[in-house]
């Protein structure tokens, strides 16, 4: 049977989030030779879902209406239901936020779905479609396969590439529904916290993960930090929320996402939600004494020391001691 | 009003975990290689915060699966919940455990379930949102902060967004909020309350695992994620490895002394 992938633009405030994007890619490679439609749910905008199509070359639907203003959970869920229900998808995808974390369980349990949360790859052999997922703090991955005729998922944001631009716009069909009030009103939107700036212009970020310890010994990579000509120092977000570093210098998912030239990890582990804000890296160092620590699979360099002895030597090798 | 908080007992996130041949987990039979989650035991502080900050609440903490997760309700106690609930039998798909905590939650109601965003071993994140759908109630997910608003009887939540955003949403009660690791660290269990979830018993419930829904997935193997760089590894003396990675970053032309 061809598959019919739905998936869900996510946006905030009517700005469409790269991770709706990235859906698309893996929603081509699940599809195969099947077929795709996005949605575009939203207060009073079409414009975005325009550029949407026109960028992508994916039929959208559009479907406009005051109380889908932020995409709260339960009329999102019901908006996706009604307009799908025609269209009979095989997978409806969402992105794996906050919000996609609320709905597509909700989704599952009126589709007698499977339900598989921040998906970051897909693979197909001889027609078993397998979805791999983190598991364990991203240590180890989970091979998984649904076993009912409607799969609902989520993406692990930065896990699939942005699709080229296409050269024909696709369709844009409106949609009507009919929505009864939801249970959870949004009162703001506000930003928590900014990312410093010098983080996006930094060639080089060092980052402190767990694995330093305590607050003391973030000195140690404000040195090392200073080995480099144009850097800045980041935290994961244990060190963060431990207060050892403020959340305007939080890497990941709910912080900054970096590219920097080179990003040089410290005691990090590397779980899904912070390689999200730095996968983009030209090159990774990763130091950490655990040789397990998942940050290695994507470093280009590893070193496996205590980094409270190997950055000091570092240090000394570089004749900055005395610094 | 009452709150219940979900709690799962995981693997010791800092052990190491190890797989058979088939690519399942090995689960090991020392109990003391597992702990409570610590996305659940946020949870718990959240609970006890609210009720420190003057929220009338009874607190209970519910576990599901076999005899050894009562440690993990334990642990909560410890940490200051009156009341340990477990509900007995070897349960592990999603659908399942909401199923059964959904069923025992009509039995005994309560205003507000809290539990952790995941789980740190499967990292799933489904019981609460699962737990709300089949309870037909409001679910909001990633809370980094918390309070009950006294007139309208509804919880205010600081809900995560990406990229650094937060919303404040409104949520009517009952509800489920999943609660994000977040600057309130877990408060240690304290002596006298540990003693004295060690002698409470707990209500225990012996499930029907057959009337419980069939999973609608499952996993085929776990493996070493794979391998998405060059990941050379520097290998000989601390010396050697840091002469070798300054010739590295050296070559990025990225060090200060190069300019």
């Amino acid at each position: 049977m061809s598959r019919r992938v739905a998936l869900l633009i996510e946006h905030i405030a009517g700005e469409i989030r790269p991770v709706s994007y990235e859906m698309l890619t893996c929603a081509r490679q699940l599809a195969a030779d099947g077929e795709i439609v996005s949605v575009w749910l939203h207060a009073d905008d079409e414009t975005p879902a325009q550029h949407f199509a026109e960028q992508t070359g994916c039929e959208v639907f559009v479907c406009l209406d005051p109380a889908l203003v932020d995409l709260p959970s339960e009329e999102t869920g019901q908006a996706l239901i009604q307009l799908l229900d025609a269209w009979q998808p095989t997978h409806i995808m969402l992105a794996h936020t906050a919000r996609g974390w609320e709905l597509v369980p909700r989704l599952a349990a009126r589709l007698s779905a499977a339900c598989l949360t921040n998906v970051h790859r897909i693979s197909e052999e001889q027609g078993a479609l397998r979805f791999y997922r983190a598991v364990h703090g991203g240590r180890l991955e989970e091979q998984v396969q649904s076993n009912a005729p409607v799969t609902t998922l989520t993406i692990a944001p930065g896990a699939f590439a942005r699709p080229d631009a296409a050269d024909n716009a696709g369709k844009v069909v409106r949609k009507k529904v009919s929505l009864a009030p939801g249970r959870i009103q949004v009162r703001r939107q506000m930003r928590a916290h900014q990312a410093d700036n010098d983080l996006a212009a930094a060639e080089v970020v060092v980052t402190a993960g767990r694995g330093v310890g305590k607050a003391e010994n973030l000195a140690l990579i404000e040195k090392l930090s200073r080995l480099f000509a144009k850097s800045a120092v980041a935290g994961s977000r244990a060190v963060c929320d431990e207060g050892w570093l403020p959340h305007t210098r939080q890497v990941g998912q709910t912080g900054a996402t970096v590219r920097p030239k080179v990003y040089v990890a410290c005691g990090v582990s590397g779980a899904s939600q912070h390689i999200a804000g730095m996968r983009e890296s030209d090159f990774v160092v990763a130091i950490n004494r655990d040789e397990n620590a998942p940050i290695f699979r994507l470093a280009d360099v590893g070193v496996v020391e205590d980094l409270h002895t190997f950055i000091p030597l570092l240090l000394r090798e570089l004749g900055e001691e005395n610094e | 009003m009452r709150i219940v908080v979900l709690v799962k007992q995981v693997f010791d996130p800092d052990a190491k975990v190890r797989l058979d041949a088939a690519g399942s987990v090995i689960e090991p039979d020392d109990p003391n290689a597992y702990v409570l989650n610590g996305y659940d035991a946020h949870a718990v502080e959240e609970a006890l915060r609210l009720r420190e900050s003057g929220v009338d609440a009874e607190l209970a903490a519910l576990s599901v699966g076999p005899p050894r997760v009562q440690n993990a309700v334990r642990r909560a106690m410890g940490m200051g919940v009156e009341q340990g609930v477990h509900l007995l039998g070897d349960v592990d798909d999603p659908f399942a455990v909401a199923q059964a905590v959904a069923a025992w939650l009509r039995e005994h109601p309560c205003d507000l379930v809290l539990t952790g965003v995941m789980s740190s071993d499967r990292m799933q994140g489904l019981i609460g949102p699962l737990t709300a759908a089949a309870l037909d109630w409001p679910c909001v997910t990633q809370a980094a902060e918390l309070a009950i608003d006294r007139e309208s009887g509804s919880a205010i939540v600081q809900q995560e967004l990406e990229g650094g955003l937060r919303q404040e949403v409104e949520v009517e009660l009952p509800a489920v909020v999943t609660v994000q690791s977040g600057p309130h660290r877990p408060r240690y269990p304290s002596l006298s309350n540990m003693l004295r979830a060690r002698e409470s018993e707990l209500v225990q419930v012996e499930l029907d695992t057959a009337a419980l829904p069939q999973p609608h997935w499952q996993t085929v193997r776990i493996e070493q994620p794979q391998r998405t760089r060059a990941g050379l590894m520097l290998d000989g003396s601390p010396q050697r490895k840091a002469e070798r990675l300054l010739s590295l970053l050296r070559e990025r032309n990225v060090l200060a002394e190069a300019r």
